[in-house]
């Protein structure tokens, strides 16, 4: 990265924030 | 245009500074309902189940607490992220003109790929520390969102090497044009009072004290690709993470003590007092907790996402990455893995992650570096340290638990 202007994928910005989502609401974690 | 994808394009667009970036995420967050709270109030203080803190306007802590789980015994669940981008930033005494013609000094703001900065309109933005006529001192952004400043590449003709061996002097070469120069140079107090003027209809300005402003990228963010499914925009690195982590956390159920921690510095080794390797976020934590012993408790029953940019493989330079390990856009998040700790990922972190993206159904990568190449780093391993209870050799289980997990991007050029 570092660049003036970058690419990224559309679809990775959703699949990041449903994960980052799930994170905040997992319980079952044994560590 | 996918139409969600709307509110970051226009995040992105409406984020050049990491100032901006804050204000931005604060206004969502109090729109959602979070108060506000003031680092320096007092801490008997009850706080709101949601609410959020901010430092030097550039770092952001948002929480939302689960009214059944008290910290000490649950633990937090933290998402971080950066807001800070690498930029041109304006000198102090910005105004320098020599040949008929004013230009703009500037330094480098972390590991910037100087290149794409030659022959683009850039505007102006960040941060200006002022006295007002009644005499308060007040910060106020500014954002002159047109091309008011171009740093144009020598021409091929002059320097007949330049696809070949072109190097850039910072010093020489970076100054940016803003205008021809008649008679004297350009005022710059006076630019940014005119700015003022224009965003701050009401704003009497008696001095201009300091200000912290930063050339950016006029193009706005915008979807391309024959199939529209990339994302093309500035400061994508890291913004694209603070936006994810904000809508997360507004979209989580309650069945955790969630925190967003976005800091600035994290190009320059955050090492400041709003950087992750700072104390705003421990202090935060401790307020939240009440004292050292519960924070240390809460701290061995918490787990932190370190959410930053991955590099996806370039099809041009697919040989810069590892072989079996070549994140592909649009293909999910991706794990990165460094046994140096340049991330803090470890088997455990690697293994919640995983568990996250296959319950909801998402799937996702891993990324390590080429072993005879250096590996870059970010938030994670410093905010896993930083936050680490007693005693230090329980690092590992019983503080942080820190993950990386990020969407891969490509540089538009390589490093």
């Amino acid at each position: 990265m570092h660049s003036i202007r970058e690419l990224a994928g559309v679809e990775d910005q959703h699949t990041l924030t449903a994960a980052l989502k799930g994170f905040y609401e997992m319980r079952d974690w044994p560590f | 245009m996918a139409k969600s994808i709307a509110p970051l394009l226009e995040f992105l667009d409406a984020s050049p500074t990491p100032f901006h970036a804050v204000a931005n995420v604060a206004a969502r967050l109090r729109a959602a309902g979070y108060a506000a709270v003031d680092e320096g109030a007092r801490w008997d203080e009850a706080l709101p189940d949601k609410c959020y803190f901010t430092r030097n306007g550039s770092s952001l802590v948002a929480v939302a607490l689960s009214p059944d789980r008290p910290p000490a015994e649950h633990g937090f669940r933290l998402v971080g992220g950066h807001t800070d981008s690498p930029c041109l930033r304006v000198k102090p005494n910005a105004i320098t003109h020599n040949n008929g013609y004013a230009k703009l000094a500037v330094e480098v703001y972390g590991g910037a790929l100087l290149n794409p900065w030659f022959d683009r309109g850039l505007g102006l933005a960040g941060r200006v520390t002022l006295q007002t006529a009644a005499g308060a001192i007040e910060n106020r952004l500014i954002n002159i969102d047109k091309p008011l400043a171009f740093i144009p590449s020598l021409a091929i003709h002059l320097d007949r090497d330049a696809n070949e061996n072109r190097s850039i002097n910072k010093q020489k070469e970076l100054p940016a044009v803003l205008c021809r120069v008649t008679k004297k140079a350009p005022d710059f107090e006076r630019v940014l009072r005119a700015q003022l003027a224009r965003q701050y209809r009401r704003l009497a300005v008696k001095t201009i004290l300091a200000f912290e402003l930063c050339l950016y990228d006029c193009q706005a963010a915008e979807v391309v690709g024959l199939k529209s499914e990339f994302i093309a925009s500035a400061r994508l690195d890291n913004l694209l993470s603070c936006h994810a982590g904000m809508e997360a956390l507004l979209a989580a159920r309650a069945k955790n003590n969630h925190i967003l921690v976005l800091n600035d510095h994290e190009e320059v080794g955050s090492a400041s007092a709003s950087g992750a390797d700072g104390p705003f976020l421990h202090s935060i934590l401790m307020r939240l907790c009440g004292g050292e012993a519960p924070l240390a408790g809460a701290l061995s029953r918490s787990m932190l996402v370190s959410a930053d940019n991955a590099h996806g493989v370039h099809p041009n330079y697919a040989h810069k990455h590892e072989p079996n390990h070549q994140p592909l856009l649009n293909d999910g998040p991706v794990i990165k893995v460094n046994s140096n700790q340049r991330y803090a990922t470890n088997s455990e972190t690697a293994a919640l992650f995983r568990q996250v993206c296959e319950r909801a159904g998402l799937p996702f990568q891993t990324i390590v570096v080429r072993s005879d190449m250096a590996c870059g780093s970010t938030i994670g391993p410093i905010t896993a340290a930083a936050s680490a209870s007693e005693p230090p050799t329980s690092a590992s289980r019983n503080s942080a638990c820190t993950q990386s997990a990020n969407s891969p991007a490509w540089k538009t050029n390589t490093r």
